[in-house]
């Protein structure tokens, strides 16, 4: 399988030197020792930070000459605009990074992750015409998620906080539709980070 | 003696903070212009539409109403200075309304209505992690964020001085009406005969000036790094302040330049 990411001897503050890999089409569990350290690695792979020592790279390039829109990223509590509906958040990133579809194809996949991510067909209208501020904890988090995976990134970046206090059968259709995504295409994968003790099943990372 | 030197090191370090503020505004500025490409990004042009609306449209009534008294309060005095000579009341109120009133006093509605909004809604998504969670997702929080808020509000300013000149002038011809029974046709005449392409051109120059102004300065403090919620009325109070005091001085220097 191709190499999609690649930590190269970075040294990590939180953390010391680490070096990993993740290969398309792969799901993985990033567990660190901190949330101080999970940040740093989030803001490394979405290339907010540069590495002190070693580099990071995507698909070969540094992180942060990599195509725009290729990398999404879900954080826990979902990371909304609360003064925007969430049917523009979970288009901002697509259209902002140029990935603008039609609009009803961009309806219809919506549609369709609504319906794979646990979203009863009755709620789909109240849920998208939301102000972000008006919805409820577990709301925000699958409007984060849509977004992730509406950008369709060839990596998504999860905080594994995601999971926390939403209901174990929601999780686990949320587990399916992320493992789905990274099936549909190539190059994709999916990366989780985790501060604490994680209950998700995919392979952690050594 | 340690309250002395306290003080000395703390009135040492205020030119250098003032420095750094000034510093911190060319450089917001200068990296909101490099951003221009990015109104072609569609929703850098809707936050725009929706910044147009709020600091444009929704403030017309109020620009309207201050406008209209503006222009009685100004007419009834000059009337009262010169009596029923025509041409020199236009020529004050060409100097009053259009050139200083106008600008100024349209700048004050927006600072009151949008500058402290600016700095309270920045400031608010700057304590909850929205800016940094634009930022994690590839969008840039100046083009996004400050850009079309700067354009909105340099636009806005423009039109709200226009209108705000044509309620106050209008309300001016139609008490010269009818206190002194000068003929609405003739004032209207005279007006347009005396007013100069100079004095339009000033006048609109320092709307778009006084609308990047507050909106730089209003986006500066909403933008700066925060930790607390505590933290977000200092820094509406502060953008309200420096709002009009930045308008002030910029209004003497483009008179001074221009007249």
């Amino acid at each position: 399988m191709a190499r999609l990411l690649k930590f190269e001897h970075v040294v990590i503050e939180a953390l010391g030197r680490i070096s990993l890999e993740v290969a398309t089409g792969e799901v993985r569990v990033l567990q660190v020792p901190s949330a101080e350290a999970q940040l740093q690695v989030i803001e490394l792979i979405v290339g907010e930070q540069l590495p002190v020592q070693g580099s990071v790279l995507l698909q070969g390039v540094p992180v942060v000459a990599a195509q725009p829109g290729s990398v999404g990223w879900v954080p826990a509590a979902g990371g909304l605009i609360s003064n925007l509906k969430a049917w523009e958040n979970v288009t901002l990133p697509l259209w902002y990074h140029g990935k603008r579809r039609q609009l009803s194809e961009t309806e219809a996949a919506i549609a369709v992750l609504l319906g794979e991510l646990g979203m009863p067909q009755a709620e789909w209208e109240r849920f998208m015409a939301s102000p972000a501020a008006r919805l409820s904890p577990p709301e925000r988090k699958l409007a984060g998620l849509m977004r992730g995976l509406l950008l369709e990134p060839d990596l998504l970046v999860v905080d594994a906080g995601l999971f926390d206090e939403v209901e174990s059968n929601k999780v686990q259709l949320w587990i399916a539709a992320l493992e789905k995504f990274v099936r549909a295409a190539e190059p994709r994968a999916v990366l989780a980070v985790a501060h604490a003790p994680s209950p998700l099943p995919w392979t952690r990372l050594e | 003696m340690s309250m002395l030197s306290g003080s000395h090191s703390s009135s040492r370090r205020q030119p250098g903070r003032f420095l750094r503020l000034i510093g911190g505004h060319f450089r917001l500025i200068w990296e909101a212009t490099c951003r221009l490409p990015a109104l072609s990004r569609w929703p850098v042009r809707q936050v725009l539409l929706k910044q147009l609306y709020f600091t444009g449209t929704e403030s017309l009534s109020t620009v309207g109403v201050v406008g209209m008294v503006a222009g009685l309060i100004v007419i009834t005095e000059i009337n009262n200075l010169v009596g029923r000579n025509e041409l020199l009341t236009i020529q004050i109120m060409i100097w009053i309304l259009v050139r200083e009133l106008g600008p100024l006093l349209t700048a004050i509605v927006i600072i009151g209505r949008s500058s402290s909004a600016f700095a309270s809604e920045l400031s608010s998504m700057q304590v909850n992690g929205e800016i940094r969670s634009l930022r994690y997702q590839g969008i840039s929080p100046i083009s996004y964020l400050v850009l079309p808020r700067v354009l909105a509000m340099m636009l806005a300013s423009i039109a709200l001085t226009f209108y705000f000149q044509v309620v106050a002038i209008s309300t001016g011809w139609a008490v010269t009406h009818l206190r002194m029974d000068i003929a609405l046709s003739s004032q209207i005449m005279n007006f347009f005969e005396m007013i100069s392409f100079n004095e339009i051109a000033a006048s609109l120059l320092k709307s778009a000036v006084f609308g990047i102004l507050v909106s730089l300065v209003s986006c500066y403090h909403g933008m700066r790094r925060k930790s607390a919620m505590t933290e977000v009325p200092q820094a509406v109070s502060q953008a309200v302040i420096r709002s009009l005091l930045a308008v002030f001085v910029a209004d003497g220097i483009v008179t001074v330049l221009a007249f």
